[in-house]
Formats: structure tokens, C-alpha cells, sequence
């Protein structure tokens, strides 16, 4: 017997963690042999020395990358899908056997036809890939709440950098995760109260694409004169004139009336706006 | 409750969304393998980060001939490979250089078990990769004989000279390391 | 084991008699591991700022002190200026008897605390010129309320600069860099563009003037309400509001307008540029 098939068994007895000991005549080897057994104690210590060594834990961001990872792979592919393809035209085949075929019509033996195919392809798919049972939609769907609310962790923790930069990619980040309200909260309040205009103007950009949200419209119309700096001010304005409802194209105005803008802003819009968009 | 194996499969069909839960089963193993293959917390993330780019790259080729983590973790393997070929020498980092211990001990019994640990880890980090790897897979992945030599794509004989040399090694350095700390 | 945090401060007082030439204070700062990142965070009132990057591992710093006026004008302009019987101070309260003594103390805090340089002060009355040489991957938060400008030259790290009042010149660097001037122009030149997170430059009243390596991929978008645009670019800009497009030579030239895009060797990360009133030019080298 060999010494590598000892420590090879001893490491097997360690993994179980049974505290089980060598077999008989392994242990009588082991005895006999200062340095073998001088090998299995350092063994037993090295198994035993980390039970209560706390482990280093990976970082959110770790976890953050890998959903980032997921979901952009599932766009892409989503995207990538090829369209359904059209239907193309048959062209009529002028054979003599199509134009035998079209003599005797079968057009409604052709479509038969097609319809028992389609149907028998339809149950011998169904049944090699059997419908997600409601186990599967559970996990599928934890998953997914899991994957929400890590996305949500990084888009604050992001908006949260002390950089600028950092906060910048911490908004484009946020574009795809505005569903939740924490992440769209937050760009709110960065929208009135971060140094950086670079942020607080792509904030407006992102917060566009949700503008038919009565409620987002108000707190964009508050968001107006909290600004110090023309450019977003009048991007905000931009925004709300181009694709707002008529109510806050209203206030809009009214502002402009009441000397509510920056003076540069207000000769701008001065300058651009027309009778219409008044009205 | 479907097996790692399935859920692999899953992800080969397309269903990528199972890939998250084989992410949240071997996530902290991997980690740690890298960590104790002596790269730092950083390289570790970044490790475990291109293992799965590759898991999702290379899904298609997954066979269930083998266990999900022995394919997982064959290519891990390949991953830091790639990264010690690019760095030229091994980066050995003490794992446990940034940890706090948080225990029940005395001060005393910390201060020893500390020390233990301490020179274990250094022991390891000292030795030549293909031994490191043998022990931090047997000892902290928990990998049998048989999945490392799979995974080694050795004969099981083989690994178990391997083995008893890098364990006669770890030994050795650990011995030299109490030695000079006395 | 965690590693012992090193904080080292110094309180600079400056003291300057009122006919005091400008003073300059020099000190070394080493970092806490040189072999991190080092960061390093300027906030002035008044002054200038100039940070260049190079091989070595601490932080070289240097303050100059701007001459102060002498005590005549000074007076003078007390007379002239408020506008009040020479008897009350701004105030309203009664300096009859008393002589005006300039502040000339100036407080400047240098800190380091974990690789964190922090250069501050808050003084408006006197000019602090500050002049640091940093690592080349430092990280860079530099505010001048209201001073002149700032300059950065062959630095690496990720860049913040507020700048309301002066021009902020920023050549040699990689980014990401969001920097925002207020009346003067921001000028930047890349030596690579780094794709990790986005850049943004913003000028409300003067120029943006951007600079690309030829290779970089980028996804430039571009607003200007009252300027023009200049590009020099391997890139077709489309518009995303109306705007005329008038092409001459080996340049485009577009019309004022509202936001342009264009995607730069097939583009990566955004370069966003924004202007009220100030032109934007778009180079390629």
C-alpha cells in the first residue's frame, strides 16, 4: 500500500467530516511511519484550522455585474431574434402538374392539408416541451424579483458615487430601471439638488421617455425653478413644451410672465416662441 | 427542484434566466477558489465575473457528461490560467490580510488561531500553482479525487502522487514558516 | 490586519505684511499606499488651480499667494465705494477713530487621509494660487468658485472640475471627465478616450472645444441652443431636432440647433457636450 493511497483515503474521511478514522491496516502503517503520520496530522490541522475562519465575501458589485451581464445577453438576443418571416408568394407554378393541380382545385385540399400539419407539429411540440409548471414560473419569477431588486441596488448605489462621473453612469444605468419607484425618487431629488449639470441634464433625458405620467409632469414643472443653471432649466422646458400636456405648457408660460426664469432663459424662450404654442 | 445539471441545460435551451441561480449557487465557491489560487478580492470578482461571460458564451457546447461544477470549474480553471499567462508571474496575495476576526475566543486563542492561519495561508500562497490548485480544490472546493482528475484530465493515479507531493510541500513551507515567525 | 490610517494635516497660515510681495509655500505629501489610487480634492474660493500628472508617488504641492493691494488704494476705495459718511462701516455702525486693517491671514488646510489629498479654502479676499504635481492615475475633484482658471495636464484618473467663472484646459488625459464652466470655455484634449463610465463637458456661456484620438469610440451627442457646431470628425452628426445641414471642405457645419448625435468608430461610451450660447468645435488627431 502506498502513502498516496493513505492521504488520498485520509482526505477522503476529512471531507465527510464524519470524524471517522483510517481503516485498521492504513492506521497500523501510519504508526509506523514518523513522517507519514507527521503528514496526517498537518492534514487534520489544515481541514480543521478554517471551520471557524469567517469566509471573504464577494461584493454587491460583483453580483450587480453579473445581472448587468444577464440581462444585456437577453436583450440582444431578444433583438437579434430574426422577424417573423413574410409569407412569400407562390409563385404559380407552371408546370403541367400545377396546371393540373389548379384544374381539379385543389386549393381546399391544400389548405387541409396545411391545417393537419400545422396542428400535428403543434401537438408533438407540446408534447416534448411540456408547459412551465407553476414551480417553475415561482423560481422563474423569484428570480426575476431578485434580479429587480439588485438592479435597483446598483442604480442607487451608483446614483449615490461621489463622483460625477460615477452618478452619470449611475443615471444611464437607471434608464432601464425606472419601473421602481426608490430608483425614480432618487433621480427626482438629484434633479433639484446635485452640483453637476451634466447630471442633472441627463436625468431630464432620462426621465423623458416616461413623460405621459401626470404626476412625473408636476414634479418636471416643480423641478423649473429649483434650477440655477439656463441649461437645464431650459431643457427642462424643452422637454415639457415639445411632449408636454397643455397644462404645463400653461405654467410654462406663466412663469415666463411672472419673471419666474433666469434672465437668459427667459429672452431665449422669448425670442423662439410663437403665437401657437402660447394658446 | 431541479439539479445544477438541469438548470444548465435550461440555460443551453435559451432560458438564461437559470443562469442566475447557478450564479447564486457557485458564486462564493468560485470566489474563494480565486482567492485562494492568490489573486486579490478585486481579480477575484473579475475572475468570477469572466468565468460566467464564458459559462453563457460557451452554453451550447455544456454536455451532461460530466457534473455541472466539474465543467464550471474546468473553465475557472482556464479563466485564471489566461490571467497568470498574461501577468507573467503569480500575484500572491494573503487572503486573509484584510479580514477582521470575529470570534469568541480569548485574545490569546485568537492571536494564535490567527497566527495559524495566518502561516497556513502563507504556506499555500508559496507553492507553485499546479500543487496550490490541487489542495485549494480538494481542501476548500471540496472536490473528490475523481473530479480533480477529471478535471486535471489526469489518471486518478497520478493525482494521488501529485497530491501527496503538494500536501509533503505545504507542509514543508508551513514547517519553515513557524520556524522563522519563532 | 486593517491597515493604520494615516491622516496628515497642515494648517497654513499665511501672514503678509500689506506691501507683501506673493509668497509661495511648497510641501511634499506622502500617500498613505502609493501603490493605490491616489485622489485628490481642491476647493478654492479665489485664485487659480493647475494639476499635472507624473511618475512619481506623492503629491507635490505648491501655493502661491496673490500680491495684496496697498494700503492707500485700499482706502481710497473705502471712500469711494460705500457710498456712506466716512464715520459708518457697511454695517452702519460707527468706525469713527478707527483705522481699517486688511485681513491678510490666509488659511489654506492641506489633509491626506487614506489617499485622499484634500486642498481647501474658503477665503474670497485673497488670491490662492495652487499648483499640484500628482501620480498619473490620480482621481481629480477640483471646485474654483470664483476664480480664474483651471488647468490639467497628463493625468489619468477620473476628473471633476466646477469652474463658474474661469476656463478649465484639460490636455493629456483619459477620463471619464465631467467639467462645467459657467462664463469661459472648456477646452479638452484626449490621449485616449476611457470607456468606463460617461464624459461631459458643459459650458453655458463660452465654447466647448473637444479634442478626439482618431481611434476612440465614442457616442457624441451635442446640444447648443444659441451656438454653433464645428466637427472635424470621421462621423455623420443626425440630428435629433431639425436642423440644416450645410457641408463645406472637409468639414460639417451645422446649424444652430437642438441635440446631434454621432457614433465615432462604431461608438462605446457617451461624450455628451452641452452649450447655451458658446460654439463647439470637435477635432480629430
Amino acid at each position: 500500500m502506498k502513502h498516496e493511497d493513505i492521504i488520498a483515503k485520509k482526505i477522503e474521511l476529512l471531507q465527510a467530516g464524519d470524524g471517522q478514522n483510517l481503516p485498521e491496516e492504513m492506521q497500523q502503517l501510519v504508526d509506523s511511519s514518523p513522517e507519514l503520520a507527521s503528514e496526517i496530522s498537518f492534514m487534520e490541522a489544515l481541514w480543521q484550522a478554517d471551520n471557524h475562519q469567517p469566509v471573504e465575501q464577494p461584493s454587491q458589485q460583483m453580483d450587480a455585474r453579473f445581472y448587468q451581464m444577464l440581462s444585456q445577453t437577453q436583450s440582444e438576443l431578444n433583438s437579434a431574434k430574426p422577424p417573423l418571416e413574410a409569407t412569400t408568394k407562390n409563385k404559380p407554378d407552371s408546370t403541367l402538374s400545377g396546371w393540373l393541380t389548379r384544374l381539379f382545385n385543389p386549393q381546399p385540399l391544400a389548405t387541409m392539408a396545411l391545417l393537419v400539419m400545422v396542428f400535428g407539429l403543434g401537438y408533438v411540440t407540446n408534447n416534448t416541451s411540456p408547459e412551465p409548471t407553476p414551480h417553475v414560473s415561482a423560481v422563474v419569477s423569484k428570480l426575476e424579483q431578485k434580479i429587480e431588486t439588485l438592479n435597483t441596488m446598483v442604480a442607487l448605489n451608483m446614483l449615490n458615487d461621489q463622483s460625477a462621473s460615477g452618478r452619470l453612469a449611475g443615471v444611464s444605468y437607471s434608464m432601464s430601471n425606472q419601473a421602481n419607484g426608490k430608483v425614480t425618487q432618487t433621480l427626482l431629488q438629484l434633479l433639484n439638488s446635485d452640483s453637476s449639470s451634466a447630471v442633472r441634464l441627463a436625468i431630464v433625458d432620462t426621465v423623458s421617455q416616461r413623460l405621459n405620467e401626470e404626476k412625473l409632469q408636476n414634479q418636471l414643472l416643480d423641478s423649473i425653478t429649483k434650477q440655477d443653471s439656463p441649461i437645464v432649466q431650459i431643457a427642462l422646458i424643452q422637454l415639457l413644451l415639445k411632449d408636454g400636456s397643455q397644462t404645463s405648457k400653461k405654467q410654462i408660460y406663466a412663469l415666463l410672465e411672472n419673471n419666474q426664469l433666469i434672465d437668459e432663459v427667459a429672452d431665449y424662450l422669448n425670442v423662439i416662441k410663437t403665437p401657437a404654442q402660447e394658446a | 427542484m431541479y439539479s445544477e445539471q438541469d438548470l444548465m441545460l435550461k440555460v443551453k435551451e435559451g432560458q438564461l434566466g437559470y443562469l442566475a441561480n447557478l450564479f447564486e449557487k457557485n458564486k462564493q465557491g468560485l470566489f474563494s477558489f480565486f482567492v485562494r489560487m492568490g489573486l486579490n478580492r478585486a481579480l477575484s470578482e473579475d475572475m468570477v465575473q469572466e468565468t460566467f461571460v464564458r459559462v453563457l458564451a460557451y452554453r451550447t457546447s455544456y454536455r451532461a457528461e460530466s457534473t455541472f461544477k466539474a465543467w464550471l470549474y474546468r473553465i475557472a480553471r482556464n479563466t485564471v490560467s489566461d490571467h497568470f499567462r498574461k501577468m507573467g508571474n503569480q500575484e500572491i496575495h494573503d487572503p486573509f490580510v484584510e479580514q477582521d476576526f470575529k470570534g469568541e475566543n480569548s485574545p490569546l486563542e485568537i492571536l494564535e488561531d490567527e497566527h495559524q492561519h495566518s502561516m497556513f495561508d502563507k504556506a499555500l500562497a508559496s507553492l507553485p500553482v499546479e500543487q496550490r490548485e490541487i489542495i485549494v480544490l480538494s481542501r476548500f472546493q471540496q472536490f473528490s479525487y475523481q473530479d480533480i482528475a477529471e478535471l486535471l484530465n489526469c489518471n486518478l493515479n497520478t493525482l494521488k502522487t501529485r497530491m501527496r507531493t503538494a500536501i509533503e510541500k505545504l507542509h514543508e513551507r508551513y514547517q519553515v514558516l513557524c520556524g522563522e515567525a519563532q | 490586519m486593517k491597515k493604520a490610517t494615516i491622516i496628515a494635516t497642515f494648517f497654513v497660515f499665511l501672514s503678509a505684511n500689506l506691501l507683501a510681495e506673493p509668497r509661495t509655500i511648497e510641501r511634499s505629501i506622502s500617500l498613505t499606499d502609493p501603490a493605490k489610487v491616489a485622489e485628490l480634492d481642491i476647493s478654492l474660493m479665489s485664485g487659480t488651480i493647475a494639476v499635472e500628472g507624473y511618475k512619481g508617488k506623492t503629491i507635490e504641492i505648491s501655493v502661491t499667494t496673490g500680491s495684496l493691494k496697498k494700503l492707500g488704494k485700499v482706502k481710497k476705495a473705502e471712500t469711494s465705494t460705500h457710498g456712506k459718511s466716512e464715520s459708518h462701516s457697511s454695517s452702519g455702525r460707527s468706525t469713527k477713530g478707527l483705522k481699517r486693517i486688511t485681513n491678510s491671514a490666509i488659511q489654506l488646510y492641506i489633509e491626506e487621509r487614506n489617499n485622499k489629498v484634500s486642498i481647501e479654502s474658503s477665503q474670497k479676499s485673497h488670491k490662492i494660487n495652487v499648483s499640484v504635481k500628482v501620480p498619473f492615475n490620480t482621481n481629480l475633484e477640483l471646485e474654483l468658485h470664483r476664480g480664474s482658471d483651471i488647468n490639467v495636464t497628463n493625468v489619468h484618473g477620473y476628473i471633476d472640475i466646477e469652474n463658474p467663472r474661469g476656463a478649465i484646459v484639460a490636455t493629456g488625459i483619459k477620463g471619464p471627465i465631467v467639467a462645467e464652466s459657467g462664463r469661459k470655455d472648456v477646452t479638452v484634449v484626449f490621449d485616449s478616450f476611457n470607456p468606463k463610465n460617461p464624459s461631459s463637458l458643459t459650458a453655458h456661456r463660452g465654447v466647448i472645444d473637444v479634442t478626439l484620438p482618431k481611434k476612440s469610440k465614442v457616442n457624441i451627442e451635442v446640444k447648443t441652443y444659441q451656438g454653433d457646431i464645428f466637427s472635424g470628425i470621421d462621423a455623420e452628426f443626425r440630428s435629433i431636432d431639425k436642423v440644416d445641414n450645410n457641408k463645406t471642405e472637409n468639414r460639417q457645419r451645422i446649424s444652430i440647433g437642438g441635440a446631434m448625435a454621432a457614433k465615432l468608430n462604431g461608438g462605446q461610451q457617451k461624450l455628451m457636450l452641452n452649450t447655451f450660447r458658446g460654439d463647439i468645435y470637435i477635432r480629430e488627431k
